[in-house]
């Protein structure tokens, strides 16, 4: 079985204080300076797919995995850590457009990378990533491929004759299905949070192969671009300020700012409970 | 401006769905006499109620085996396809953003996820929705029909549906079937319900308690204080506590009278789960942490021996 897992390298946005958040005639905050992390609900999906190949072997059923992310050279440290934890194929479509609001862009160029690259059974993807917050790029891959599509996926199991086990969240409960592939999966909140670490021996003996580089424009962007301009646009953008007078209790030991903050904040409010 | 509500009645949350739809369509001035409710169902039973909850008058009631999304896109492709509609309305909670993307590519519409306000302009909508990582808010012009919307989580209050004169049709679309590529399906209900949602007093744990069995210590002094116990993300994915207890964008949005937060940052993310609170307490190691600012009152310590402290002193 196929498996393609598309991640994204977001900047650290925790990690810009107050005055960071100025924004640009693009309509844009500088974020070139902080440091790019895996986004959360990808890094779920990559750890959940390294699992599921553990324990597919169990099955006598080998699992060829390919990452992908689209985006610039700093993402590439994030595909060497891959080849290391055995990802045989790893693949990075050099993007500088800004499609930080256009996940139809992103989707497209997945869709086609797997019509007519490199054909996947499945394609994995968190849910949704910062900077742009669209949460709709694993939705429209699903839709261009004319897959089904798993949403709120929190475990992936092998099952008998090349199906998979797809455990998500629904409203009220979990879903357990038994399914055929192809399908698309989007990882949720998933108790799988951190990629594992590669050992030193397997980044010496894997991490060192060559990253596959794709120019985008291969894939068309431009008129993919044009064609999001004409049906929506970004055209405001402003911080959202959630600040309170934050007092600050003071105290020589912790039993001093306990007894303070419930004398004089808690008391009360707990006996109106 | 003519627009549809699709609704999951087949789901225990639907009133919820209701509630917060009505609340929109009211906060953003939509007419209800323009508008149409399609409500998804699978229990006979529960028709009265469902019709009764629609936002408009006008619904259409269409009998599902299971709310299986496959199946439902289908099922709305077939049933709108003539229909010259400005704007579908979807729910806040997932299904209703899955929905909303999906359909809008099969009819050739745009979409936009968990957006907050609308403004209706000749030329096209203009929609405000949370962006980068809640940090900032996005202003964006739609101009492509339909606009396929899903509305953000507590965007709204909820507000009781008025009316009265509901007409109604139903439809049975049972045999509609788009997911023959499940070959068992297992549905396992929650163990229990984390009742955050309706707390009126929260204790909200994040990452810095550090190990699981903090995690249960916690849920005991949250118990002794009358609390609801709340985690933040790297709680519920390190599996310290359950995934229903997590708070923020991407789990439950409270609106408590009184809430405490302790060891947890303040990510934008996250605190778009509390930022509803009437008060809020942080207790934290870290001066600088975002919480700091974004709290009433506020601890700088570790905040396990202050909870041990005011245990001491309730
Ligand atoms: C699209 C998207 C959606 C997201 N949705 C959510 C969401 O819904 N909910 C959510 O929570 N996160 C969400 N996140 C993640 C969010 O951005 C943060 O990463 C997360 O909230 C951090 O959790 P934390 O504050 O508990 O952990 P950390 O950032 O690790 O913070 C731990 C805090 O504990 C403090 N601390 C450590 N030890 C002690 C001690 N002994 N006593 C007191 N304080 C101590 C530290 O000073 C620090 O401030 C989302 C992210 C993205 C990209």
């Amino acid at each position: 079985m196929k498996i393609l897992v598309c991640f994204k390298t977001v900047p650290d946005l925790e990690m810009l204080s107050e005055e960071d958040w100025a924004v640009d005639s693009n309509l844009a905050v500088d974020v070139s300076f902080v440091k790019n992390i895996l986004n959360c609900f990808d890094e779920s999906a990559l750890e959940m797919t390294l699992k599921l190949s553990e324990y597919s072997e169990s099955f006598n059923e080998s699992l060829t995995l390919t990452a992908l992310t689209i985006g610039d050279k700093k993402a590439e440290m994030f595909l060497k850590t891959l080849y290391a934890l055995k990802f045989q194929k790893a693949v990075r479509i050099e993007n500088n457009e800004d499609v930080r609001f256009f996940p139809e862009v992103i989707a497209a160029v997945i869709a086609q990378y797997v019509e007519k690259i490199n054909n996947q059974d499945v394609v994995v993807l968190g849910r949704q990533s910062g900077e742009g917050d669209n949460a709709k790029t694993p939705l429209l891959v699903a839709e261009m491929l004319g897959w089904p599509c798993i949403t709120q996926v929190i475990n992936i199991e092998p099952s008998q004759e090349e199906r998979l086990r797809v455990t998500s969240m629904v409203e009220g409960g979990t879903l357990i299905q038994v399914i055929d592939t192809p399908c698309v999966l989007s990882v949720g909140n998933a108790p799988v949070s951190y990629l594992r670490v590669p050992t030193l021996k397997d980044k010496m003996s894997y991490g060192k192969r060559a990253i596959e580089v794709l120019n985008i424009n291969v894939f068309n962007i431009a008129s993919l671009l044009n064609k999001c301009y004409h049906e929506y646009q970004l055209i405001g953008l402003e911080k959202i300020s959630n600040h309170r007078a934050g007092i600050l209790i003071e105290g020589a030991t912790t039993a001093e700012k306990a007894k303070k903050l419930y004398d004089h904040y808690l008391k009360e409010r707990l006996e109106k409970q | 401006m003519k627009f549809t509500v699709i609704l999951n009645g087949c789901s225990d949350n639907f009133i919820l769905q209701a509630e917060e739809i009505n609340g929109f369509l009211s906060s953003n001035a939509l007419n209800l006499s323009r508008g149409h409710t399609i409500i998804f169902y699978c229990e006979e039973n529960s028709k009265i109620e469902l019709m009764a909850n629609a936002p408009t008058a006008s619904v259409e009631l269409i009998k599902v085996k299971r709310y299986q999304p496959e199946n439902i896109l289908e099922i709305l492709k077939q049933r709108t396809i003539n229909q010259q509609m400005d704007l579908y309305l979807f729910a806040s909670d997932f299904t209703g953003s899955e929905l909303s993307v999906r359909f809008a590519y099969r009819i050739a519409g745009s979409s936009l996820v968990a957006v907050n306000k609308l403004e209706i302009e000749k030329d096209g909508l203009i929609a405000y929705k949370a962006v980068y990582s809640n940090h900032m808010q996005g202003v964006f012009k739609l101009s492509k029909k339909p606009y396929c919307i899903s509305i953000a989580k507590g965007c709204t209050d909820l507000e009781a549906v008025l009316e009265k004169n509901h007409e109604a049709i139903t439809e049975d679309m049972m045999d509609v079937v788009k997911d023959d590529f499940i070959k068992e399906y297992d549905f396992v209900e929650e163990e229990r319900v984390s009742g955050l949602a309706h707390a009126k007093f929260m204790l909200v744990a994040g990452n810095g308690v550090k190990q699981k069995e903090k995690v249960k210590r916690l849920e005991e002094i949250a118990k002794s204080l009358g609390a609801v116990l709340g985690v933040s993300r790297p709680v519920a994915t390190n599996a310290w506590a359950p995934l229903n207890q997590l708070v923020g964008v991407s789990g439950v949005m409270a609106k408590p009278e009184l809430c405490i937060a302790v060891a947890v940052s303040g990510a934008a993310a996250f605190f778009a789960g509390i930022e509803k609170s009437q008060y809020i307490i942080a207790i934290n190691t870290d001066k600088g942490a975002p919480i700091v600012r974004c709290a009433d009152v506020v601890i700088i310590d570790d905040y396990e021996s202050i909870l041990e402290e005011l245990l001491k002193i309730k």
